[in-house]
Order: C-alpha cells, then sequence, then structure tokens
C-alpha cells in the first residue's frame, strides 16, 4: 500500500491550514505569508499533479509543430541554426521537459541568428510565427496557473480539464 | 511596415531594421546598474542563503548605532516585516540620549540574489533628494559595502500608513489591492498628482552622484533600459521563452526619442504607497530602488502594467486599480502639461511587462539557487510570467496604436 500524491498534499494541506498556521506568531507577518503561500501552492499541485503529463504534451506538440514548419532562408548563421532546431524537433521527445527546453533555446537562437544574417521576408515570418506561439502558449499557462490570481483577463480562460481535453471538466 | 499574414487577421508591426538595430549598441548601460549586475554575476556560485537571525541583526544595529550616533543607543523590539519582494526588513525600536523618546526605524538589506540587483547608495540619495517633494521615508543610515550589518541595507523612518483599506483582501507585493469606488476616488487623484511631482523635480539641480542622465542622444534613454532589462533576462532567465528574442528585436528596433527627460519613480503602482486608514491621505512613496532619470512614458507605462491593476464592479480595466487607462492618462496630460505619445507608451509597456518577467524569472533562479530568505514567494511571483506574455504579444501583435 503506498499513500499516493492525492492524499498526501491533501493531508499536508489540512496540517498547514488547521495546526500549523493557528500556532504562528502574530507578529510575525513574513512567517504567516509563507505559510499562506504554501497553502496555496499545496493546492495549486493538487489540481495540478494527476494532469501534468497531458498538459506537457500539449505544449510538446505546438512547439514541435512550430518548429518543424520554419523554411529558413538567409546566411550561414541563419541556416546553421534552422538545421539545428530541425534536427532537434525531427526527434521523439526523451524527457519532456528537457526536450522542451532544448527545442525553446534552439529557436530562440534561430530568431537572434535570423536578426543578424536572415532572409528580411523570412525574419519577419519567424517573428510572426513565434509571437503567435507565445501568445498560445501563455494561453495555455494562464489557464494551467490560473489559481495563483495575478491574470485580470481571466473572464475566457478553459478550466485546466477542458485545456487538456478531459470531459470531466 | 506592417504585414497581414496566415490565417490571422492580426496585424503585426515587425521589420527590423538593420541600421537602427546597430545603432542600438548592447554596450550602452547605466553604470551604477551595469555594475551592480556585475556583483550579482559574482554572487552567484554562493552557498545558500538563509535568513538573518533576529539577535544578530540586534546586536549588529546595536553596536552600529553605538558607534555612529550615540554609545547608550538601544535597539529593541526588533522584528520581521514581510512585503518587498526580495529584501530582509526589520522594524525596530531605537532609543539613544540624543533623540527624544524613541524611534521606530526600518531596516533593509540585501541577500544574496532575489529579482534584481540595486544599489542600496543610490536608494538612499534619492529619499534624501525627496525630502519635501513628496512623502517618502526619512533616510537615516546608509551601510553601501555591509560594514555594519552584513549586507548591504540601509535605514530609514517606519512610517504609518497601510498599503490597503481596513479589512480589504490583498495578494503578494500589494498586487490584487481591493479599493471600493470610494477610495479609488480619494487615492486616485493623489497618485496622479504624486507622480506629476516626481516627474517635476529637478533632477539636474539637485546634481544625484549616482544617477547617471541619459541624454547623450534622444534615444539614450530606451537604448539603457532595453540594454539592462536584456541583459537581467539572459543573465537570470530560469529557462528560455523564445517569443523574448523577437521581443528584444522589436525594441531594438523601435527605441523612442525621449521627448523630456524626467526623475522615474520605476515602480510606481498601488502597493507601493501608504495611506491613513482613516483620511485616504497618502502618507509615504516606498520602493525607490528602481528610480532613474529616464523618460516621463516609463512610469505611466509601469503603471498600466495589467497585474498591476483590477477589474471594476462593472468589469473595466484599472490602473493600479485606481482608474481606468483613459482617465489615467488625460488625467497625467491635464496635471503636466505634456503630451503622453501612445506610440512611445506602447513601446514602454512591451518593455516593462518584459522587465517584470525578467526580473520574476531571476526570482526563480535566485529561489532555484537557494540564494533568498523567501524562495517560495519568488517562486509563487514566477506565475506572473503567463499574463505578462499574454500582453506583451498582445501589444505587439495588435495594430499599430493609433
Amino acid at each position: 500500500m503506498n499513500p499516493g500524491f492525492e492524499v498526501r498534499l491533501s493531508s499536508m494541506r489540512r496540517a498547514l491550514a488547521t495546526v500549523i498556521m493557528p500556532a504562528i506568531d502574530p507578529g510575525n507577518p513574513l512567517a504567516q505569508e509563507q505559510a499562506g503561500l504554501m497553502l496555496a501552492h499545496i493546492g495549486m499541485l493538487e489540481a495540478q499533479w494527476d494532469k501534468l503529463e497531458d498538459y506537457a504534451r500539449l505544449c510538446m506538440q505546438d512547439l514541435v509543430e512550430v518548429s518543424g514548419r520554419i523554411d529558413a532562408a538567409g546566411g550561414p548563421e541563419t541556416l546553421a541554426a534552422a538545421a539545428g532546431l530541425a534536427a532537434l524537433a525531427g526527434k521523439p521527445p526523451v524527457r519532456g521537459e528537457v526536450a522542451y527546453r532544448a527545442l525553446s533555446e534552439a529557436l530562440e537562437e534561430l530568431v537572434r541568428a535570423a536578426d543578424r544574417d536572415g532572409d528580411a521576408h523570412f525574419r519577419r515570418a519567424l517573428h510572426r510565427e513565434v509571437l503567435l506561439h507565445a501568445n498560445r502558449q501563455a494561453a495555455r499557462d494562464r489557464a494551467w496557473f490560473a489559481a495563483c490570481g495575478f491574470d485580470v483577463n481571466t473572464a475566457d480562460l478553459p478550466s485546466i480539464e477542458k485545456l487538456i481535453g478531459r470531459c470531466d471538466g | 511596415m506592417t504585414e497581414r499574414f496566415g490565417g490571422d487577421s492580426r496585424v503585426v508591426q515587425l521589420c527590423p531594421d538593420h541600421a537602427r538595430h546597430r545603432a542600438a549598441d548592447p554596450n550602452d548601460q547605466d553604470p551604477t546598474l551595469a555594475h551592480m549586475l556585475d556583483g550579482r554575476a559574482a554572487k552567484l556560485a554562493s552557498s545558500d542563503y538563509h535568513p538573518v537571525a533576529i539577535d544578530d541583526i540586534t546586536e549588529r544595529l546595536t553596536r552600529l548605532f553605538a558607534q555612529n550616533l550615540h554609545p547608550a543607543a538601544k535597539v529593541s523590539g526588533l522584528r520581521r516585516l514581510a512585503g518587498g519582494a526580495s529584501k530582509e526588513q526589520f522594524l525596530f525600536t531605537l532609543d539613544a540620549p540624543c533623540i527624544e523618546g524613541s524611534e521606530q526605524l526600518v531596516v533593509r538589506m540585501d541577500p544574496t540574489d532575489g529579482v534584481l540587483e540595486t544599489s542600496r547608495q543610490r536608494e538612499f540619495e534619492i529619499l534624501e533628494a525627496m525630502q519635501g517633494v513628496v512623502p517618502v521615508p526619512r533616510p537615516r543610515f546608509l551601510d553601501h559595502e555591509g560594514t555594519w550589518l552584513g549586507a548591504s541595507g540601509m535605514i530609514t523612518s517606519f512610517e504609518q500608513g497601510s498599503t490597503k483599506p481596513p479589512q480589504a483582501g490583498a495578494g503578494v507585493s500589494g498586487l490584487g489591492t481591493g479599493f471600493t469606488p470610494q477610495w479609488r476616488e480619494r487615492l486616485g487623484p493623489q497618485f496622479l498628482r504624486l507622480m506629476a511631482a516626481i516627474h517635476r523635480f529637478d533632477f539636474r539641480a539637485a546634481g544625484l552622484r549616482h544617477f547617471a542622465i541619459p541624454d547623450a542622444d534622444p534615444f539614450q534613454a530606451a537604448r539603457q533600459r532595453v540594454n539592462l532589462w536584456a541583459r537581467v533576462w539572459r543573465e537570470g532567465a530560469y529557462a528560455p521563452i523564445p517569443g523574448f528574442a523577437v521581443v528584444e528585436s522589436w525594441l531594438r528596433s523601435n527605441l523612442p526619442a525621449a521627448r523630456e527627460l524626467v526623475l522615474v519613480h520605476g515602480d510606481f503602482r498601488t502597493g507601493n504607497y501608504l495611506f491613513d486608514g482613516d483620511s485616504g491621505e497618502i502618507t509615504a512613496i516606498l520602493d525607490w530602488e528602481l528610480a532613474h532619470v529616464g523618460d516621463y512614458h516609463e512610469d505611466l507605462a509601469w503603471s498600466l502594467v495589467e497585474i498591476f491593476g483590477a477589474r471594476d464592479e462593472q468589469g473595466r480595466y484599472l490602473c493600479s486599480n485606481l482608474m481606468t487607462v483613459e482617465d489615467f492618462i488625460g488625467g497625467y496630460e491635464r496635471e503636466t502639461g505634456r503630451i503622453v505619445d501612445r506610440d512611445t507608451l506602447r513601446f514602454y509597456r512591451i518593455l516593462l511587462s518584459w522587465s517584470v518577467v525578467a526580473m520574476a524569472s531571476s526570482g526563480l533562479t535566485a529561489a532555484a539557487n537557494r540564494h533568498n530568505h523567501q524562495d517560495i514567494l519568488l517562486t509563487w511571483l514566477s506565475m506572473v510570467t503567463h499574463p505578462l506574455l499574454d500582453e506583451i504579444t498582445r501589444l505587439m501583435l495588435e495594430e499599430k496604436a493609433a
């Protein structure tokens, strides 16, 4: 019998909320603030932990698609950066987070290379693709992290369940 | 030049002009800030940061005042303060024969790393200069080198007031402060008047020693800010975001000429001023560590960063949760007689939203390196990235500002 993430996280949240926080010195606002943040982090983790794989796959899929449809034109720096990106985008990701980071770095490098010797038309098209991707990724991340409360435009954000295509949301 | 593309109906203003791109010299940096960032690199190899112990800081403060104020000076009642995205802050009481009664003071110190390296020397100097201009804490002692405090720090007066109305809610760092319409009516006009007063301050006559004036050419003010935030992003990014390479390219290609240089507060928003819970009078403007000489559009754009605002009862967006964007810009123009250029404002909105992400990402890196006493706060604050990235991309994808 192994205690799963769900029960471990909910146990931590209850201990924090019902025992630990009431015992914190009211004259220590820093400790109070940090305990409150712990509670909020745990609440978000409870909502996310069993959906992380689906969410990461969704993000990766979009980045691979964007990277795969880039048709570079320009000088040697642009072409070399584009070849590096294409090689990464063509590989099946071994570890999601590492692959996502490597692909993001390669795409960033292509933007910088295109600024140095990219064909003007290609550069504009690349900027457009990368910005639109950033906008889509921001929309996904805003839904994923909506519970943090920083977003003032939450009216149209989907639930996490809807975002990852689970119909129970 | 604009280009319409793909199946998307939005229009992008993206046309890097290589000549201007080269003119945007990436090495042109504010010397004080460049020096601070140089220092950050050296700190990155440091071991874990541990919060300062109450007994230790009490002892250090006692020694400081005994040797610099009066041998019988006594420090008591020291306690930690929350707030401040990454500084160690304590409130304490000072008693000494040479002061009348006792005095409540605040000490503010740097941990190993946080959202941004800033200069206590510069913050201290601007607090001195602002006395009588706008309400600010009185600077009392500067320990720039950390000789007494063990880390660079400064001591100021403790000012009465609150960052939120009684019984109102607020998130970390003053974000999401809840105001009723009545509070907005009381605070909004003061907010504008105080910003205008800061922008009227004669920084040239003040002879500020640690503030560079970016007037080598009309583009220097914008160029140095782009260079600053590009460096903060480059050196502190927790994870790559390819869109920011496009943002940086666009900013370098679209530097606005400064119409007029002013003293910019740099963090002028709800959460960074105190007010009296009864009268509603603003009693102190806080957090001057980002102050610099620059384009007046910067403070306006900062106040318009969406995460610093909120929606009112009718769902309208209010900047700093005080007033609509139109009322804010119109009010500033009436208060100062200056013209707000919408293209320049858009440039600074994009730059400053990016700057908040750069700071948030540096904070997350500091937390990952265990270089701060508020790792959990810095981790939480990093979640501002996504609405900001959305705001930046919307601004860049929208039609050229009318």
